[in-house]
């Protein structure tokens, strides 16, 4: 126990040290956790992954097969719908909430802007089923794959049996979705010691060490936890984000703290995609958060003041999470040898 | 070595409406009140045999969906050493945490089923749909995160050692418990699904 309590004060310590002094040393501290991910039950082995990956590009899980999960969760822009503030589904409907990144799921133990969902291999149902996304019904969605003979070989490489079943279907896409990892930015290659901050990004990651970190943890720039930013109700939308799952008052307008890894991105910001721009959020929070409010989150209760120089350092800190490999990584893209496997391109 | 004869053990679910036999789908015109079942689905899983409150028998991978619209569902085997003893049968009605916690499962737990909620993850324990009085009545029973966990657990005296039970079901002893005037929709977890799973098991009974 002695021991323990030794080394958690070391550790404590050595991040103390890290918030005052950003330096090669502290990639020690950028440690990943381990998987929340449970890979037993569902082992992510690479015929299941592509399976998932062939099905989260399919439109066919859409009632009128137009809407495939890369329309709204798009590679090029982190896994989200960038045009919008809010999705686009099926029939042009619009939904209630923008659509996040998808990255480093694998360590996310709820899914959802209001942890809606306890595990990622039941989470596409969600769209799935959603009348303003996909307004399919999983049952239906598989009597269709059932039809197509090139899914019942995807099925049998990946499950050792071609029948096609909903915990198979849903199981492949929660792999492909485990899967998607974003570890390669330049802060990543900063921290491996492989690159080098230029002066403004440094400046800019100590700020963000100073005023937003706490919640915006690294590695995975995210604690996971839902809580209240300050941002005010939208009263058209009415949405009081993990309040609706938990109905405690004490949870109304808590969401969840969305990573910032390929913030560039995951434009417009926030749940509801109320901001257009990195600026916008800075503005946000160094002029409109209601700080002395007692619900807000206790970590935001004291005014953030940053000058102009120091948002675009802070900017220029958060574009170093825009990871290149990520984006254009083919393990993840649309899968054209499955599609249009005569025009094969290699 | 020693060598184990099985033997099978049938529990038949049947619903029954004060005290007669009932077929999901059929009206009750002349009853009262007036009830309308169509559809009564749910989950029976962690059957166990107990012996003067000991465990005597587990039944491994016990989960069960029961829907009263498919009568291939509607009874469930047991095999057990011929050798066990026991008076009590006990069984939950629902999924436990850490099932729903470990995600999408197969078989009779498949989402397919419609038994797995969609814009929030986590079984349907029990579903019953139909009308009362001419009213529709809707209950989704489900929910596993506390406070709200919804799978609830029945014990019930089993004498003799036959090979067939008959488990009724009791749709209209519920209603009588609820207040279905006032709570006639529940599709999610929380207070009025807490309520009605607490009745739960007191409307299943051994003929
Ligand atoms: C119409 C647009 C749309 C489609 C199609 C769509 N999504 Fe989403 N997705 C969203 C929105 C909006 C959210 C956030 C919803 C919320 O928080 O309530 C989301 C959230 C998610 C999340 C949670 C991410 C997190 O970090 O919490 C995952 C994972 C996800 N979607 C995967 C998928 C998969 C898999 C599919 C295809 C089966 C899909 N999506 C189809 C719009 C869409
Ligand atoms: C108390 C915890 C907390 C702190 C401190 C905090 N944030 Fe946030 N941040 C959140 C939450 C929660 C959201 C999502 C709010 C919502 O959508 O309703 C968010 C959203 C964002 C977004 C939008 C991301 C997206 O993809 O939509 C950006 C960008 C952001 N924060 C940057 C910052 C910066 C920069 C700082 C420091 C100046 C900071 N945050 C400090 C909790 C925090």
């Amino acid at each position: 126990m002695k021991e323990i309590l030794l080394i958690f004060t070391l550790l404590t310590s050595i991040s103390f040290i890290d918030v005052v002094l950003p330096n090669k040393e502290v990639s020690e501290k950028a440690v990943w956790p381990t998987y929340y991910y449970d890979t037993l039950s569902n082992p992510l082995t690479e015929d299941k992954i592509y399976l998932g990956r062939v099905l989260f590009y399919d439109p066919i899980l859409s009632i009128d097969s137009t809407i495939s999960c890369a329309s709204c969760h798009s590679q090029y822009s982190a896994f989200t719908h960038v045009d919008h503030p809010r999705s686009h589904g099926v029939f042009d409907q619009v939904g209630d909430r923008n659509s996040p990144s998808l990255m480093n799921l694998a360590y996310q133990d709820k899914f959802m802007w209001d942890g809606a969902i306890h595990n990622l291999d039941a989470q596409a149902l969600a769209p799935i089923s959603e009348v303003s996304e996909m307004g399919e019904t999983i049952g239906h969605v598989i009597e269709k794959l059932d039809r197509i003979p090139a899914y019942h070989e995807l099925y049998s490489k990946a499950f050792g049996s071609s029948e096609i079943t909903g915990e198979k279907t849903l199981k492949a896409i929660g792999a492909f979705m485990a899967t998607l990892e974003s570890k390669n930015s330049k802060y990543d290659q900063m921290m491996a010691g492989t690159a080098e901050f230029t002066e403004q990004e440094n400046n800019g990651y100590n700020l963000f060490l100073s005023n937003c970190a706490i919640c915006h943890k690294e590695p995975l720039f995210t604690t996971n936890e839902f809580v209240w930013n300050g941002l005010p109700l939208d009263t058209a939308l009415n949405d009081l984000g993990r309040m609706k799952i938990t109905h405690l008052s004490m949870d109304s307008l808590h969401f969840k703290i969305p990573t910032l890894r390929n913030v560039e991105f995951s434009y417009p910001y926030m749940h509801d995609g109320r901001m257009k721009t990195l600026r916008d959020v800075l503005n946000f929070y160094t002029s409109e958060l209601p700080f002395e409010n007692t619900e807000i989150d206790h970590r935001l209760n004291q005014p953030i003041i940053l000058t102009d120089n120091e948002k675009t350092d802070l900017i220029a800190f958060l574009l170093t999470l825009t990871d290149k490999e990520f984006l254009f990584n083919k393990k993840y893209s649309f899968p054209f040898d499955f599609f249009f496997p005569s025009t094969k391109d290699e | 070595m020693k060598v184990f004869l099985l033997t099978i053990l049938s529990l038949v679910f049947t619903p029954y409406f004060t005290q007669k036999e009932i077929e999901i789908n059929f009206e009750m015109n002349n009853e009262n009140p007036e009830l309308e079942i169509s559809q009564l689905r749910y989950y029976i899983s962690s059957i166990q045999l107990t012996s003067n409150g000991k465990t005597t028998f587990t039944e491994a991978t016990s989960y069960h969906l029961i829907d009263h619209n498919d009568s291939n569902s509607t009874s469930i085997s047991l095999r057990l050493p011929e050798e066990i003893e026991y008076n009590e049968l006990q069984f939950n009605i629902g999924i436990d945490s850490s099932k729903n916690m470990g995600g999408v499962h197969g078989g009779d737990l498949d989402p397919t089923n419609g038994m797995y909620w969609t814009w929030q993850s986590g079984y349907i324990n029990f579903k019953l749909e139909g009308k009362i009085e001419n009213k529709e009545i809707s209950y989704h029973i489900g929910g596993f995160m506390y406070p709200n966990n919804t799978c609830r657990t029945t014990r019930l005296k089993i004498s003799g050692k036959g090979s067939n039970y008959t488990l009724v079901v009791h749709p209209d002893e519920l209603l009588q418990k609820v207040d279905y005037e006032k709570i006639n929709h529940v599709m999610s977890p929380g207070v009025s699904a807490n309520l009605i799973a607490d009745q739960l098991p007191s409307i299943f009974t051994l003929k």
